[in-house]
């Protein structure tokens, strides 16, 4: 992982700022009005949720090419903050879809395909659960998750562009692109963005941290190399 | 947004919240990192 403190400190700095930055800057008027504040916190769930995917993509393969039972152990890690990332960008979207299309869940690509997509790596874990043999459990779990990986950018980058019907946010035609025009509204939702990702490594890495020390304790000490 | 006043309440919660959160991931870092010391050590003393 990355050394030192620095970019945990960073990450705290720029989430302070999205917080404050986020609630005083004025924002456009849009439909959505002072909703659109969401932006700088919900969003950030699904970036975090993006590199900690691409993070465990990159991970099982490395996986296949060494069979290192750290790589596994990253990878499985990068995938349980993933889906806590992801889960929080459900259940923040929710809140939010609430207020403005009037219900908790709406028919549209791009629910639909996150939704989809949780499923796909909730999946891996349960795989990951049925099978006992760690070296077995290790292979097809990182096969099954490269390809979980392509079918997240299927369901979630790809699909929904091509549906052309989705009015969330994000893309060409749908309300509120507003948003991304207004360059006050973009000098926060950056940093914030980049802000969450670094939160979402750091609690990555304390993770693996931890999960590679119990396995030196348990593999009886020296195994470690 | 500032107009109707009081929002700098919620700011201001909001960043003690934010900061406890960092505190205390700093704090469970530097466990982690003394656990990780601990048990280099003990594997470096079980192969020598």
């Amino acid at each position: 992982m990355i050394k030192g403190l620095w970019w945990k400190g960073l990450a705290g700095i720029l989430l302070m700022y999205a917080v404050i930055a986020g609630f005083f800057i004025p924002v456009p008027d849009t439909m959505i009005e002072e909703s659109i504040r969401n932006v700088f916190y919900h969003v950030g769930m699904w970036f975090g949720m993006f590199v900690l995917l691409t993070s465990s993509f990159v991970f099982s393969l490395r996986y296949l090419t060494k069979f290192d039972e750290k790589e596994d152990i990253r990878a499985v890690e990068s995938v349980n903050t993933g889906l806590l990332f992801g889960l929080l960008g459900i259940v923040t979207g929710m809140i939010w879809a609430k207020n403005t299309w009037g219900d908790f869940w709406v028919r549209d690509p791009k629910l639909d395909g996150a939704a989809v997509a949780i499923f796909i790596y909730l999946a891996y874990t349960i795989l990951r659960g049925s099978i006992d043999d760690v070296q077995k459990r290790a292979k097809v779990s990182a096969v099954y998750n490269i390809l979980a990986y392509i079918l997240w950018i299927v369901f979630v980058l790809v699909l929904p562009r091509t549906a052309n019907s989705s009015i969330h946010p994000g893309q060409d035609g749908a309300p509120v692109m507003a948003l991304e025009l207004s360059t006050t509204t973009r000098m926060v939702f950056w940093p914030a963005m980049a802000g969450w990702i670094l939160l979402g490594i750091w609690v990555l890495d304390l993770r693996i941290r931890i999960r590679l020390i119990k396995r030196t304790i348990e593999h009886g000490y020296g195994s470690e190399r | 947004m500032e107009a109707n006043g009081k929002i700098f309440v919620v700011v201001a919660v909001l960043a003690v919240i934010l900061t406890g959160i960092f505190v205390y991931l700093f704090l469970l870092d530097r466990k982690v990192r003394k656990l990780e010391k601990q048990a280099k050590e003990k594997s470096e003393k079980k192969e020598s």
